[in-house]
């Protein structure tokens, strides 16, 4: 029951996108979402529109995913809409009725509001569909380095996140097996109100905490008696490496985000 | 009434990329009181088609009637499920309970039964496995030994006094010692009680010692059900499916290859140990 969620939305593939530095990717991200900040104007919001659209054809991901991203959003979307429909002040009155108004100003705003919103999910989404949990992890703990100057546990944080994201198949199996177990016992998970459904997972959930817990002492062991002391020194055996392509989609970028600053400076 | 598996398919994931057939057309009647040995490779299917036997799995195609109650039906599921006992591989790993009866009790108490019943069962079932109820009863389950947590994870399955007991490698990771004993617990279950068992095991040994028939499955498919007698006989499809020989077999196949002439094929170590006998007094 537990095996058809898919985890982690990564969608393998080999496009120029995918095989991009992870650290590239995560400072991409970040000037991405500030151009999505610096754009105000009506016209020039097109321009982060279409740079999404050639990010995904770039990085050959289906639009399906464009809406699957998008879709446990919804009911924030729409809400961000509302409010900002009805509480931006503004002077043309588009619609009045009784107490209820809006304006020309809060319908624009509403809509910049949450076409922004839209641009920054789907934007990043690319960044999680394209990079494999673990290499995002790599690119994070590399990104993070510098930090370790100031005794801020970079590596062990990367570490721990991997570790993490290895376990969560691991465990999901385990709960559908002592699911199971006390399914053949008589347990019922489906039926009753909501309290009683919480009450019947405990019958799960302490044998998995006793398991995770007898997992984390046996890996800490492994890792230990494999002579693992933490970061110090460590080498890799896949080294990042930066290539023209990292340095051109930066430089793409970066010149995007100054020449939107520019434009919206220019009084048109 | 015996459990009627009939032309039973199961397709994991069915309709999506990942659909994966884990059983093809499987036909196969467990009679009361049968002890039937399941062999097969790993991922031959074997756990798929137990997890079939209470419904905690249902049948992509083909259907699976215990004692006429079919799996498929969502009413019948909590009884089907009370009169088959299914004991998963490391079955310690589920107890979850403060005490050791209470943890007994959760299946008994699943069933509806009233409190005096439940007691009876609880005590009876610990008897059974040889955990002593007063001193037991009310120890923490998680400070058991390794064999004791087996037996009292076993009870909380024996409390529900099943009609039919499913076994998915009950031996797995015990001692010697402890393996014989939850054996001769299985052996006693069905003498005293008229238990039909299922057992799965990667041990030729157990199941040639035990069983009336073993099913072979192999990627899937049913290879053969029948007495060990005759799925020993089939050595060589055996050992391609990757699978063992009982010790007793793989001992006449070697001294048949040394050229000593073997009458009989043997999969159990004492009617062997009876024939190199009788021979040894013959040649004296």
């Amino acid at each position: 029951m537990t095996a058809n969620i898919t985890l982690g939305q990564y969608l393998p593939g080999n496009s120029v996108v995918h095989r991009l530095d992870p650290r590239t990717k995560i400072f991409l991200m970040v000037i991405y979402i500030a151009i999505v900040f610096v754009v105000k104007s009506l016209f020039v919001f097109l321009l982060p529109v279409v740079l999404l659209v050639t990010m995904f054809a770039f990085a050959q991901i289906p639009a399906s995913y464009f809406f699957s991203a998008l879709k446990p959003m919804k009911w924030l979307l729409v809400f961000m809409f509302v409010i900002n429909l009805f509480a931006t002040q503004g002077e043309t009155i588009l619609f009045q009725w009784k107490f209820i108004k809006f304006t020309q100003e809060a319908l624009e705003q509403a809509f910049f509001m949450t076409l922004r919103l839209i641009l920054l999910v789907a934007g990043t989404s690319i960044l999680t569909l394209t990079t494999s949990p673990i290499a995002l992890t790599d690119g994070l703990e590399k990104l993070m380095a510098p930090l370790r100057k100031l005794r801020f546990p970079a590596h062990e944080l990367a570490m721990m996140m991997t570790i993490a994201l290895r376990f969560i198949p691991t465990l999901m199996e385990e709960t559908d097996r002592i699911q199971k177990a006390q399914m053949a016992r008589g347990a019922d998970f489906e039926s009753g109100n909501i309290f009683q459904r919480a009450k019947s997972m405990i019958p799960v959930l302490v044998p998995l905490f006793v398991s995770a817990f007898r997992r984390a002492d046996e890996l800490a062991m492994a890792m230990e008696s494999r002579c693992y002391h933490g970061g110090e020194g460590r080498t890799r055996m896949r080294e990042l490496h930066f290539h023209a392509r990292d340095l051109f989609s930066t430089v793409f970028l970066v010149a995007f985000l100054v020449g939107i600053i520019l434009l919206e400076k220019m009084p048109l | 009434m015996p459990i009627e598996i009939k032309q039973l398919s199961h397709t994991y994931l069915p309709g999506s990329q990942l659909a994966y057939p884990a059983l093809c057309d499987i036909s196969l009647t467990i009679e009361d009181g049968e002890f039937l040995g399941i062999i097969g490779h790993t991922g031959s299917g074997k756990s798929t088609l137990i997890q079939h036997l209470n419904g905690l799995l249902l049948p992509t195609d083909g259907s699976v009637l215990v004692d006429g109650l079919d799996t498929r039906e969502k009413k019948l599921r909590k009884r089907i499920r009370s009169l088959v006992g299914m004991v998963f591989q490391y079955p310690e790993y589920q107890l979850f309970e403060e005490t050791v009866a209470r943890d007994v009790a959760f299946g008994p108490k699943n069933m509806g039964l009233d409190e005096a019943e439940i007691k009876v069962r609880v005590n009876e079932a610990l008897v059974l496995v040889g955990l002593d109820p007063a001193e037991f009863s009310e120890k923490s389950p998680f400070e058991l030994s390794g064999g004791e947590k087996r037996r009292a994870a076993l009870a909380g399955i024996l409390a529900m006094r099943p009609k039919y007991l499913v076994l998915d490698e009950p031996m797995a990771g015990l001692d010697p010692r402890g393996r014989r004993e939850i054996l001769a617990l299985i052996e006693s279950l069905r003498r005293d009680f008229g238990t039909g068992i299922v057992m799965v095991s990667h041990s030729m040994d157990d199941v040639a010692m035990f069983a009336d028939r073993i099913a072979v499955l192999d990627k899937g498919a049913l290879f053969m059900v029948d007495k060990p007698e005759t799925v020993f006989s089939h050595s060589a499809e055996l050992i391609d499916m990757g699978l063992n020989l009982p010790q007793a077999t793989q001992l006449v196949r070697a001294l048949r290859m040394r050229g000593i002439a073997m009458e009989h094929d043997y999969f159990r170590m004492e009617e062997l140990a009876q024939d190199l006998i009788g021979r040894w007094h013959h040649d004296r």
